[in-house]
């Protein structure tokens, strides 16, 4: 008995030891297979939010080679950021590296980071080129117009298809308030342009009255001589330097042999690019040239009764002559469209060119290096440059500020390439789980891309929102931008810019507190004081419309001077604002309200007729100088 | 008289526990077999949509430096190709730009992988398949002279190019058998804009 309780004991002792191996066992295998499924899992995300950052990172540096395309539209570097102080972006960060392959083409190499991830894109651009024909009607040596002369502007964005209706041609020299129309709505025409490096003289006799409805803009130390019987409308202050007026280069040698119209039969100069020693349109006959047409001639000659037709129904039509434009007086030239950016004529030589034609000229013709003779029935529309304008009595010069707008993307660099330079998901150089750690940076003291643009030397003249014109020499980060209203020249790192009103917008924005600071600084509880609140309000301007009414529409939270303040910080003001600031007027004294007026000069029509009507509370001294501002 | 009250089942109790244990055994292991089939099929679907995701990825970065007037053939939307030749931008030169090495991605000879090449049908071509198991044609595409699955292709196969514009639409589709056997279909689709 005794012997088998023991034996029952031993057994007991050595099943206790199995147990524990058992339960050990089970509980090793249960670890080991939550580890191999962590893995897993662990190895599925890794490898979702590698590919995640990898994206985030392309897209990181596709935004810096934008970010660097903009500075370059406005003259920047392209230099954004660098290495050693990215620009951040989100949970990444980004800079671009800028070099100037030539004179004309810049490659911006962007590379975005995010997490341990890196890609590198790189793009080349084509430099934009400032195009002469926002000149408008210029030339290089002093420029007389004589008596019976009329130079106007146009816009042929708003002008009817057809060239045939005249309509543009009876727009009279009302100054910007709107020409006669029958009957019809006053339609706005806006101011010509009349340009030299040298002086302006402008004749008139009481027979042979002139109308210049126009800028002027004399070279730099030269100045606009009016004389009696012309009526100028527009501004006569000189250039803030001269304009550079680059020679033609024919694009390819005109081999073909010439060819001398006989029959009155039309003869058509096909589309494509078309090279020939001379084109003589003799008298009766009709030569038409059919876009899109580049012709490249040495001689261009329309003789008396001759007619040459620029046909750009399908396409434009560029014109260059390599020695002698001669179109003459009683000669006849005709457009199919009112865009006189679709005809260019160039001039290659110093040979004295002429332009006769009757009939309305919709082009741009450039000359920079002769003297271009305008006859007395030409009738151009467009722009008109060269090296020496001489205008014949009767001529009508009318420069198209659609152009403008035309050149300003011309300004505009051009993509030529771009490529994928690098992905790599996992970076095999430096530590660390993000970009911040791997390349050693505080993303506290990091801007943002917008902010990161290289710093350049600057050199701006400049109109500030007072209509006082400065002249700024210095480092672009120590110039205020929210101070200009309007720029006369612009060079970055000694090289001029291109320069679009609009960009002024673009700049000041850069620099500029949220517009958002406007509204909640009117928000703001307990109230602001009139002058933190007008103090507020300026470092947030240019503010918008709706925000200006608004706070015309408070105007008792201001003093009558503060309110005239934050007005003048966004003048010129929008016609609705003014219109506005007419209805507050009670609030703001004579003098202030004229000062308003005059800083958003000129006024439209309506409000220069309520002047006119008495139909405002100024004093008749602040009315006068309101008027004469106009 | 103790002999007679010694611990222990009767053979009854016995064979019923060992059928009830049976059948909790059988029922475990259905179980667990239903979840390792779902868990296999939904590993299999992880896989080839990792794998489709990719290789679409892979084909868009490829597409996005390319010149749209140097694709060739020309898959102008809505006749469509299932192989794609370009080239793309390495910078410029004199004001030129530089083109690379004539590429090429689609269908390999088996028609069930995608392939890219460098230099086709040159004696130093370059060949690298991004993947596998594409399915002969897209999903719910069938070989009938029909649009089956309503998306203006008529009978394409799984790996599609068509082209708008600049735009190139890339379709593709995958397919593999589970370890169950069964099929694991997932087709992706994006749009790549070339910017050259």
């Amino acid at each position: 008995m005794t012997s088998r309780f023991l034996r029952m004991q031993r057994a007991r002792a050595s099943r206790r030891g199995a147990a524990l191996f058992v339960a050990l066992f089970a509980a090793a295998s249960v670890a080991v297979l939550a580890t191999c499924l962590l893995q897993l899992t662990g190895a599925s995300q890794k490898r979702q939010l590698a590919s995640a950052d990898l994206r985030r990172a392309f897209y990181l540096a596709d935004a810096g080679l934008a970010e660097a395309y903009s500075g370059l539209t406005i003259g920047k570097t392209g230099n954004v950021g660098s290495e050693a102080q990215p620009a951040k972006l989100g949970r990444g960060v980004l800079w671009v590296v800028a070099t100037e392959i030539d004179a004309d083409h810049v490659q911006l190499e962007s590379v975005g980071m995010c997490g341990r991830s890196r890609a590198t894109v790189e793009m080349t651009v084509e430099r934009g080129e400032d195009s002469v024909a926002t000149l408008g009607v210029f030339a290089h040596q002093p420029l007389t117009v004589p008596a019976g002369s009329t130079i106007q502007g146009f816009d042929s964005s708003a002008a009817p298809a057809d060239p045939g209706s005249g309509l543009l041609g009876e727009l009279g020299g009302l100054g910007g308030f709107g020409g006669l129309g029958g009957g019809s709505p006053p339609v706005s025409t806006p101011a010509g342009r009349l340009g030299s490096n040298g002086d302006i003289t402008l004749q008139g006799t009481a027979r042979k009255p002139t109308v210049v409805d126009a800028d002027l803009a004399p070279g730099v130390g030269h100045q606009a001589v009016i004389g009696a019987h012309v009526t100028h409308t527009g501004a006569t202050a000189p250039r803030a330097a001269a304009a550079p007026l680059p020679a033609v280069e024919l694009p390819f040698d005109p081999t073909g042999t010439g060819v001398d119209l006989q029959t009155p039969t039309p003869y058509i100069v096909q589309p494509g690019d078309i090279g020939i020693d001379h084109l003589t349109v003799a008298t009766g006959t009709h030569a038409i040239v059919q876009g899109p047409c580049n012709l490249v001639v040495n001689d261009l000659t329309v003789a008396v009764g001759g007619t040459l037709e620029f046909d750009t129904d399908d396409g434009a039509v560029g014109v260059w002559v390599g020695d002698t434009l001669l179109i003459a007086d009683g000669s006849t030239v005709v457009c199919s469209h009112t865009d006189p950016s679709l005809v260019t004529i160039q001039v290659a030589s110093d040979v004295p060119a002429r332009f006769g034609a009757a009939g309305k000229f919709y082009g741009v013709l450039y000359a920079p290096q002769a003297e271009a003779t305008v006859g007395a029935t030409a009738e151009v529309y467009g722009a008109f440059v060269a090296d020496e304008l001489v205008l014949t009595a009767g001529a009508k010069l009318n420069f198209d500020t659609h152009l403008d707008e035309v050149g300003a993307l011309e300004i505009l660099p051009t993509l030529l390439a771009w490529r994928l330079v690098e992905l790599e998901s996992a970076l095999r150089h430096g530590e660390g789980s993000d970009p911040f750690e791997i390349l050693g940076v505080d993303p506290a003291g990091l801007v943002t891309p917008a902010q990161a643009h290289a710093d350049v030397p600057l050199h701006v003249v400049y109109q500030t929102l007072g209509g006082v014109t400065m002249t700024y020499d210095g480092m672009e980060s120590g110039f205020d931008w929210t101070s200009v209203r309007s720029v006369q020249q612009l060079e970055r790192s000694g090289l001029p810019v291109g320069y679009r009103p609009a960009s002024v917008a673009d700049l000041a924005a850069q620099t500029k507190p949220s517009q958002s600071t406007a509204a909640a600084a009117l928000a703001q509880d307990p109230p602001l004081s009139s002058s933190a609140l007008t103090t507020s309000l300026i470092a947030a301007s240019p503010l918008t419309s709706s925000e200006l009414t608004r706070i015309i529409n408070a105007s008792a939270r201001f003093a009558p001077s503060d309110l005239k303040l934050i007005l003048l910080a966004n003048s010129p003001l929008a016609s609705s604002v003014l219109d506005k600031t007419l209805l507050a007027s009670p609030a703001l004294p004579s003098a202030d309200a004229a000062a308003v007026l005059i800083a958003s000069s000129p006024l439209p029509p309506h409000i220069v007729a309520q002047i006119l009507a008495d139909a405002l509370s100024l004093d008749i001294a602040d009315k006068l100088a309101v008027l004469a501002a106009q | 008289m103790r002999r007679g009250r010694r611990a222990g089942f009767t053979l009854i109790e016995a064979a019923i526990a060992i059928a009830l244990l049976a059948l909790v055994v059988v029922k475990v292991g259905m179980l667990v077999k239903m979840r390792t089939d779902t868990a296999a099929h939904e590993n299999t679907a992880l896989v080839v949509d990792d794998q489709a995701r990719r290789v679409l990825e892979q084909i868009s970065y490829a597409v996005m430096g390319a010149s749209r007037d140097r694709l060739i053939p020309d898959p102008e939307s809505p006749i469509y190709s299932s192989e794609l030749r370009y080239e793309v931008s390495l910078g410029v030169q004199n004001g030129e730009v530089v083109w690379g090495d004539a590429q090429w991605i689609g269908l390999d000879k088996t028609a069930d992988q995608v392939a890219w090449r460098e230099r086709p049908d040159e004696p130093d071509e370059r060949r690298v398949v991004w993947c596998k198991a594409v399915r002969p044609y897209l999903e719910g595409e069938q070989m009938n002279g029909v649009d089956d699955n309503g998306n203006g292709l008529i009978d394409e196969k799984g790996l599609v190019f068509t082209l708008t514009g600049s735009r190139v639409t890339v379709r593709l589709t995958l397919e593999r058998k589970s370890e169950t056997g069964e099929i694991v279909t997932r087709t992706v689709e994006t749009m790549v804009t070339c910017r050259n």
